[in-house]
C-alpha cells in the first residue's frame, strides 16, 4: 500500500466560531495519486490547502505531512505550492527571470525553464504575460525543487481553453512522478484526472472515487 | 551659486540626496505591499510625537525616531494578527497623531514657531547630529536591500510562496517597516510632514511607470528622487523659494513627464 503523503485527523478550522467552515475532517491522500478538491464557494478548499501548508493553524484536530506532524515539519522543499495567480501583486514588476533567480541557483532551475518552455518569457514582467503564461510560471516556481507533493489551487481559473489544455496536459505530466493536489472549481477537469476526490461543503464531507461522484454533484452544488 | 561655499548647505544637500535615496528604495517595496499610504500615515502621526516632545522638553528627533518605530511596528502587528485592512489601521494612527498635536497646541503657549519647521522642512538647517542620524538610516536601508534583496522581491511577488520557501516573512515585514519608519523622520526634516509621504510615494510611481523589471523599478525610483532633491535645492536657492515645496514639485514634474514618456511609447506600439 502506497505510503500517505498527507493525513489530516478530524480538522476543525474557523475564522467565526458560530460558523465552523471546516467540520471534524479526516482524510488521506496517498503517494502517487492525482487528487482532486471539490466544493462551492465558500466550502472552505482554499482555507484547507493553507491549513494543509501551515499558513493557518487548525482549530482542533491534527495535519501530517510524509508522516511528520506539521508543527514539526521542515522539508518543504518536498512540498511545491501554485496559488492562484490573481494572489499575485498587481504592482510586481519583476520579470520571469529575477523571480527564478531569487528562489533559487541557476543550475537548478535550468531543467524546469526547459520543460516548460519558458526561455522565451525569462526577460518579460511577470504581470504582463498572458494567464496561461502566467500560470506555467507558477507552476515552474512550484517545481524548481523537485517536489515529491505538488499542491495547486484553482490552476485553470480565468484561462482560455488552450491555455487550460496546455496546463492540463503538463499537469497530467507531472502526476505521473508526483503525488498532485488540485483545488478546482472546474468538475470536469477534476473528473478527468483525479482517482479521488474530497468534495468539501455537503452535509458530511467525504472522499470518493472519480466515477462515484457524478450521481453526488446535484447535492455538492445544491442544484435543484 | 556663492552660496555653495557655506558648508552648512553642503550638509543640507547631503542630507537630503541621503535620504531620496534611502526613501525611494523603501518606497518601492511599500508600494509593491500596497502600503504606500504608510508614508502619510506616520508623517502625521509623528506631528503627535514632535509636539509632545517639545512639550516635554525630550529631545525631537531621538522621541521621534523611537515614536516613529514603535508606531509603525504597531501597524504591522494589527494588519499581520489582527486582519485589518492597511488603510483604516494607518488611518487610525494618522488621526491619533493630528489630534494629539491639536490639543498640546491647544494648551500650551510658544510652541508653534517650533512645530512650524517641522510641517514645512527645513533641509538647509541640518545639524551634524541630524546628518549623522540620516547617515546612519540610509547606510541600515541599504544594507537591508542588498543582503535582504532577492528575499524582498520574493515577498513583493506572493508572501505564500516565499513563506514556502523558507524566507522568514515576518520578521522582513517589520524590519521593512521599521526603517521605512526610521527613514520618515528624517524625510520629514527634509520637506515638513505635510510632504514627507511624497518621498515613499511618488518617486516608486514614477519608476513603475516606465520600469521593465523589479532592479530598474529600484533603480528609476532612486534617481527620480535623487534629481528632483537636487534640482529642488537648486532651484530654492537660484530662486529663493521654500526648498521642500520645489523638491516635491519637482517630484511631481518628473512622474507627469514620465507618465507622458509612457504614454507616447504606447501610442507609437499601437499605431506604428
Amino acid at each position: 500500500m502506497p505510503s500517505e503523503v498527507i493525513k489530516v485527523s478530524n480538522l476543525t478550522f474557523y475564522y467565526r466560531q458560530e460558523e465552523p467552515l471546516i467540520n471534524n475532517l479526516s482524510f488521506s491522500v496517498f503517494e502517487g495519486e492525482f487528487f482532486g478538491i471539490l466544493g462551492p464557494n465558500g466550502a472552505g478548499k482554499t482555507t484547507l490547502l493553507r491549513l494543509i501548508l501551515g499558513f493557518l493553524k487548525p482549530i482542533k484536530g491534527r495535519i501530517e505531512l510524509f508522516g511528520q506532524d506539521l508543527h514539526t515539519f521542515k522539508e518543504w522543499k518536498r512540498v511545491g505550492y501554485v496559488p492562484q495567480r490573481f494572489y499575485v501583486e498587481r504592482a510586481f514588476t519583476g520579470t520571469v527571470g529575477e523571480l527564478f533567480k531569487a528562489i533559487a541557483p541557476k543550475e537548478k532551475v535550468g531543467w524546469i525553464i526547459a520543460y516548460l518552455h519558458l526561455e522565451d518569457l525569462l526577460k518579460k514582467q511577470f504581470n504582463k504575460l498572458s494567464g496561461g503564461q502566467q500560470q506555467r510560471v507558477l507552476l515552474a516556481l512550484a517545481l524548481t525543487t523537485n517536489p515529491d507533493l505538488l499542491i495547486l489551487d484553482e490552476p485553470l481559473t480565468g484561462l482560455d481553453i488552450h491555455a487550460q489544455e496546455h496546463i492540463e496536459n503538463i499537469l497530467r505530466d507531472i502526476s505521473k512522478t508526483k503525488t498532485v493536489v488540485v483545488v478546482s472549481h472546474d468538475v470536469s477537469f477534476v473528473l478527468r484526472n483525479a482517482s479521488r476526490i474530497l468534495c468539501l461543503g455537503m452535509q458530511e464531507c467525504q472522499v470518493v472515487k472519480a466515477q462515484e461522484l457524478k450521481g453526488m454533484l446535484k447535492e455538492l452544488y445544491k442544484l435543484h | 551659486m556663492i552660496l555653495l561655499d557655506y558648508a552648512f548647505l553642503w550638509k543640507g544637500i547631503l542630507s537630503g540626496l541621503l535620504i531620496s535615496i534611502s526613501t525611494s528604495l523603501m518606497g518601492v517595496f511599500l508600494l509593491m505591499k500596497r502600503l504606500s499610504l504608510l508614508g502619510a500615515g506616520l508623517s502625521h502621526a509623528a506631528f503627535g510625537g514632535i509636539a509632545l516632545a517639545i512639550l516635554l522638553g525630550i529631545d525631537p528627533m531621538v522621541f521621534t525616531l523611537f515614536y516613529m518605530v514603535m508606531s509603525g511596528l504597531t501597524i504591522q502587528l494589527l494588519i499581520e494578527r489582527k486582519g485589518l485592512p492597511a488603510d483604516t489601521v494607518i488611518s487610525l494612527f494618522f488621526s491619533l497623531g493630528v489630534a494629539l498635536a491639536i490639543i498640546i497646541l491647544g494648551i500650551t503657549q510658544n510652541l508653534g514657531s517650533n512645530i512650524y519647521s517641522y510641517l514645512f522642512g527645513s533641509i538647509l538647517t541640518v545639524s551634524d547630529r541630524e546628518l549623522l542620524g540620516v547617515l546612519l538610516v540610509s547606510l541600515l536601508s541599504l544594507v537591508f536591500v542588498f543582503f535582504y534583496y532577492r528575499k524582498l522581491l520574493l515577498i513583493s511577488f506572493n508572501e505564500e510562496i516565499a513563506l514556502l520557501r523558507g524566507v522568514k516573512v515576518r520578521t522582513l515585514n517589520y524590519l521593512l517597516i521599521g526603517i521605512a519608519s526610521a527613514n520618515i523622520v528624517f524625510a520629514i526634516k527634509a520637506v515638513g510632514l505635510i510632504l514627507a509621504s511624497s518621498f515613499i510615494a511618488i518617486p516608486p510611481m514614477s519608476a513603475l511607470l516606465v520600469s521593465t523589471s523589479f532592479l530598474s523599478t529600484l533603480v528609476l525610483s532612486v534617481l527620480v528622487s535623487f534629481l528632483a532633491t537636487l534640482m529642488g535645492i537648486f532651484l530654492s536657492l537660484e530662486l529663493d523659494i521654500p526648498p521642500s515645496g520645489a523638491i516635491v514639485l519637482c517630484m511631481v514634474v518628473m512622474f507627469l513627464f514620465l507618465a507622458f514618456w509612457r504614454l507616447l511609447v504606447n501610442l507609437r506600439r499601437r499605431f506604428l
